[in-house]
């Protein structure tokens, strides 16, 4: 699905380069769940948008779904954002002024979705996730576990084939992420390919394969035994 | 603590340099605008207040019959009579002007107004003497103004210098230069150039004027009485000169007088037949009122919306002055001592803006409106009120608001302020409003302009030429000459000139009693000026009693007297005391300028010798040459006199010159309106796209194309832009036919094509202000917007 050959990313600071990520090698198959480890500043996030095309690297090459990346322009890629990409923020990133339900809704309404299906669409999420009691609210009236579900319904009601989650239980308590970390693996179970960042080691073993970035380079690449 | 205050201010706006430098140039144009208004509005009411006495001195005016409407004609003799009969006439003046040929020293004559008047002259009013004496007992004395000596006698000492004034070209009447006054103000209806005793005016046949030619007119009267209280018991005394004035003049018979203190005369915009300056008509008052204080509310809204966007970005240091235990009171002077540093400053703009803006406005309409900050008591007061004002209306709003606020809800981010307010957005809907208003303005009057150009006057006014002359055997050897010129198509000799003079009189027919124009014209004028018969037949100068007894009327004339074109025909009128029978009806034709409507007219047919004003016609495209060349003519037939020849299309240059003057004024003040609405969108859409930044970037990661982000940012603005859009078109169709109704009898309106392209050049401002800020945003990358989180 993903194919990534010889990634670079600097920011030039003066005359100097600094590097973030310098020679990412990186191919991630249809199914698989994902994690990012690294320390802080090692380019995860980086990498993250990369993938997300929510940044261009300066150098190498971008397959998605076998077709290059970057020679796609800005429409197309505002149509796979609203196809196959789904993102989770660690900050949530709610749109404070719209409810649970308007916010669930909004990507429908970018798909051009009838209002009818919007509705049931909406509500399977809202039962599923359990918050259907809460979807007249607006974010600030909801704890971070709560937004953090909301924040992933939204990324999932477009039936996404990737989703991408930046740190999702960065901002949450343990029983709260450990919450969100069991969703996760259901959408996973369900066939959603999945890629995360995460500091919690616990937390990343909830994936199939882990990678750990550290000075721009991909140290350690391993599949995870299946134990369950 | 006041110092304090102002160092911080002052390093406030230092910091935020956008926002002071568009301010201080904003607010100095609102303010320059209504500095300018006030000052027209000032200028205007203050006609005839420098004279002493004020209380005391009076205007005659008299009614005419057939017409109740005050008219500035006096009886010559009746003045000084009046002043012998009535105890308590003080002081009496009468007033002629007249323009001559003067000629002094080695110069060829000039022509110049003159006035004619008495010995009271300067004892009523208060012209200054600056050099010489003023004393009109004196009969050989002429007094000048400075531009008239420097005119004729350079650095020259005038006084005792000889000055010939001309009756005619034959009889030169030598005076003597014994005074330099002041030039007369512009806000005095009395104006003249040269000065001298009533005695020494002389008719056209070289007669000296005398004491009781009752068929004499005076162009004004003045009394001054030993008590006002008087007034009107001497206004119906007067009417015993009645029988005698109506003996002399049968044709202007009148029926009654007024005295009108100097005040009240000065402010009357109805007197008819006024030879006196007037003050600028209503329109031409309280249309730059409108105007200059749309501009500045509008400036004001500008800085009260910046204001307000640049305060959200204070929240927080507001909130840290609170917990160090600032005064909600301190942190509003604060606020308001930045606004009035900014509006201080803008004055400063104004004064610049105001020294380039108001000698190109006074040229433009000859209403002078000068500024004299300095030693002028009232606008400074009115300065130091309009710069408190100003502050107040634009800074009141931001620093009451802001400083209302408790710090905790400031730290937790929980107070919103400036984009989403109603109220910073209904500001910008008033702006787009203003905007609206002076674009139609403008676009109205270049169309009016357009269609005066055009206009039909009912002859032909592009390539007739008019030179008059001094009597019938100048004419005959003119036109003899003109002949010859190749270009000229076709000459006629004539007393009368259409638009130039309006021979107002009394008509009478079928016991009805009207008043209209009688036009005295040669037989072939009416084929120089093509003008058009619709019934009947025109003069046929081989009837004899055509100049006897026959008359054209034209079609509003007939219609006043209830007869359609045709049956109008074979009526007798009687003009005076002679009648005479129409023979014709005219199509109609303006016989004056665009300012009035069309009047009704009638012609009677002159004798060639009772001619002094030629008209000639050139062929298409010639007239100018034609004129160069009769001009040439002129001077070798008549080397000593001055050649006076003008072209017919000046009856239309006046109206001209007012429409696109005030449609240059308004192009002025809409592309300054709609730079204001432009800012003011700028600073609103800055905003709300800095605050929605994130909001922005989230959508866009989750699939919002660009048009569904512009839609997102122009949605609040779109209903308020539309509404303002509307106010303003209803505003600014109103004000402008108004306005247009004021000044032009006669013009084209507004066409709705006007309307649709003001709005559309509304629109394209607006969407390439907001275009320009979203484009930036919709460049940026959403994930380094949301990557500080
Ligand atoms: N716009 C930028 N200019 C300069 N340096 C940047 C910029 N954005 C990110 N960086 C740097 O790139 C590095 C990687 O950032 P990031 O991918 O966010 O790290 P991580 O998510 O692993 O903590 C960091 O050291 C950061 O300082
Ligand atoms: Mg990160």
């Amino acid at each position: 699905m993903i194919n990534l050959k010889n990634i670079e990313r600097f920011y030039r600071t003066g005359i100097q380069k600094t590097w973030v990520l310098k020679d990412v090698n990186l191919s991630v198959k249809q199914g698989e769940f994902l994690t990012i480890m690294g320390p802080s500043g090692s380019g995860k996030s980086t990498l993250l948008n990369i993938i997300g095309m929510l940044e261009t690297p300066d150098a190498g090459e971008y397959l998605f779904l076998d077709e290059p990346v970057f020679q796609f322009n800005e429409r197309k890629r505002t149509e796979l954002h609203k196809h196959y990409i789904g993102f989770v923020f660690q900050a949530f990133h709610l749109i404070e002024e719209l409810t649970v339900y308007e916010n669930i809704e909004t990507p429908l309404l970018y798909r051009g979705v009838k209002k009818a299906e919007r509705q049931s669409m909406v509500a399977d999420l809202l039962d599923r996730f359990n918050i259907v009691g809460k979807k007249d609210l607006f974010p600030a009236q909801l704890s971070g576990g709560q937004q953090q579900l909301v924040g992933i319904a939204r990324a999932i009601i477009g039936k996404p084939k990737l989703l991408l989650a930046d740190e999702p239980t960065g901002n949450l308590h343990t029983s709260q992420g450990e919450m969100i970390m069991t969703l996760l693996k259901e959408l996973h179970n369900e066939g959603m390919t999945i890629i995360q960042v995460t500091h919690n080691e616990k937390f990343a073993t909830y994936g199939t394969r882990i990678i750990q970035l550290e000075d721009g380079f991909v140290r350690r690449d391993e599949e995870m035994r299946d134990e369950g | 603590m006041i110092k304090n205050y102002i160092t911080i201010a002052l390093r406030n706006l230092m910091r935020a340099r956008q926002y002071t430098l568009i301010n201080v140039i904003g607010l100095g144009i609102g303010l320059a605008a209504i500095v300018w208004a006030f000052q027209i509005y000032r200028f205007s009411f203050s006609f005839d207040d420098f004279h002493p006495d004020q209380e005391r001195v009076f205007r005659a005016l008299s009614t005419k019959e057939g017409n109740d409407a005050p008219m500035g004609f006096f009886p010559m003799p009746a003045v000084q009579l009046a002043k012998g009969d009535f105890s308590s006439i003080e002081a009496a003046v009468r007033i002629r002007h007249n323009t001559v040929d003067v000629k002094a020293g080695k110069n060829e004559p000039f022509m110049e107004p003159i006035l004619f008047t008495d010995l009271d002259f300067f004892s009523v009013f208060n012209f200054p003497l600056l050099k010489g004496q003023n004393d009109l007992n004196d009969r050989s004395a002429i007094l000048i103004t400075e531009e008239i000596a420097t005119k004729y006698f350079g650095d020259e000492d005038p006084i005792g210098k000889e000055m010939v004034l001309y009756a005619g070209t034959e009889f030169p009447k030598p005076l003597t230069v014994k005074g330099v006054l002041k030039n007369t103000p512009n806000n005095s209806t009395i104006s003249f150039k040269l000065l001298t005793n009533y005695e020494n005016l002389q008719h056209g046949d070289g007669t000296p004027a005398k004491p009781d030619e009752w068929n004499s007119m005076l162009d004004a009267a003045f009394f001054k009485l030993k008590t006002p209280e008087d007034a009107g018991r001497l206004a119906a005394d007067f009417k015993k000169y009645l029988p005698l004035q109506n003996a002399a003049r049968a044709d202007w018979k009148m029926t009654g007088f007024s005295l009108v203190s100097l005040k009240e005369h000065a402010q009357m915009s109805d007197i008819s037949v006024n030879h006196l300056e007037e003050r600028p008509k209503d329109s031409a008052i309280f249309g730059p009122l409108v105007l200059g204080l749309l501009i500045w509310i509008s400036t004001c809204l500008n800085f009260t919306n910046t204001t307000v966007a640049r305060s959200n970005q204070r929240l927080k240091e507001m909130g840290v002055r609170k917990v160090m235990g600032g005064r909600r009171s301190q942190l509003t002077t604060q606020m308001l001592l930045e606004c009035f540093a900014i509006v201080v400053m803008a004055f400063g703009v104004a004064v610049f803006l105001n020294s380039l803006w108001l000698p190109s406005f006074s040229s433009m309409f000859f209403i002078e409106v000068r500024a004299e900050y300095l030693t002028d008591g009232v606008l400074l007061a009115f300065i130091g009120l309009a710069v408190v004002l100003t502050t107040l209306l634009a800074g009141a709003y931001p620093a009451f608001y802001i400083s209302r606020f408790n710090p905790t809800q400031i730290f937790k981010g929980s107070v919103k302020f400036g984009d989403t307010s109603l109220f910073s957005r209904l500001l910008l809907g008033l702006q787009v409003s203003i905007a609206m208003i002076t674009v139609i303005g403008s676009l109205g009057f270049a169309e009016n302009a357009e269609f005066q150009r055009t206009y039909d006057y009912g002859y032909d006014r592009e390539n007739v030429v008019n030179i008059p002359t001094q009597n019938a055997s100048e004419l005959a050897a003119m036109k003899a000459a003109v002949q010859q010129i190749p270009g000229v198509e076709a000459v006629a000799g004539t007393h009368a000139l259409i638009g130039f003079n309006l021979p107002w009189r009394t008509i009478e027919a079928e016991g009805q009693i009207k008043e209209g124009s009688v036009y005295s014209i040669g037989a072939d004028f009416m084929e120089v000026m093509q003008m058009k018969m619709v019934e009947g037949r025109a003069f046929d100068p081989k009837l004899e009693s055509d100049f006897d007894n026959a008359l054209l009327v034209n079609e509003t004339m007939a219609g006043n007297f209830g007869w359609t074109a045709a049956a109008a025909i074979g009526k007798t009128i009687r003009l005076d005391t002679q009648n005479f029978t129409v023979v014709g009806t005219m199509k109609d034709f303006h016989g004056t300028m665009l300012f009035g409507t069309i009047d009704p007219a009638a012609m009677r047919l002159v004798r060639p010798e009772a001619a002094s004003n030629l008209v000639l016609r050139a062929k298409p495209g010639e007239v100018v040459s034609v004129f160069d060349q009769s001009k040439a003519v002129w001077e070798k037939l008549f080397p000593m006199k001055p050649y006076r020849g003008y072209y017919q299309n000046e009856v239309a240059a006046e109206a001209m010159r007012v429409t696109t003057g005030i449609s240059a004024v308004n192009r002025l003040f809409a592309i300054i309106t709609l730079l204001l609405t432009a800012t003011g969108l700028y600073a609103l859409v800055s905003l709300t796209l800095l605050k929605r930044m994130r909001e922005i970037a989230i959508r866009k990661v989750m699939g919002a194309s660009s048009i569904n982000i512009v839609a997102l940012v122009n949605k609040r603005y779109f209903w308020i832009f539309l509404f303002g859009a509307a106010i303003g078109c209803f505003g600014g169709f109103a004000l402008t036919k108004l306005l247009m109704d004021m000044i032009f009898k006669i013009n084209s309106g507004l066409n709705p094509a006007t309307l649709a392209i003001s709005i559309a050049i509304l629109f394209l401002v607006a969407v390439a202000t907001v275009g320009v800020k979203v484009w930036g945003v919709l460049r940026t990358n959403p994930a380094e917007v949301l990557k500080g989180d």
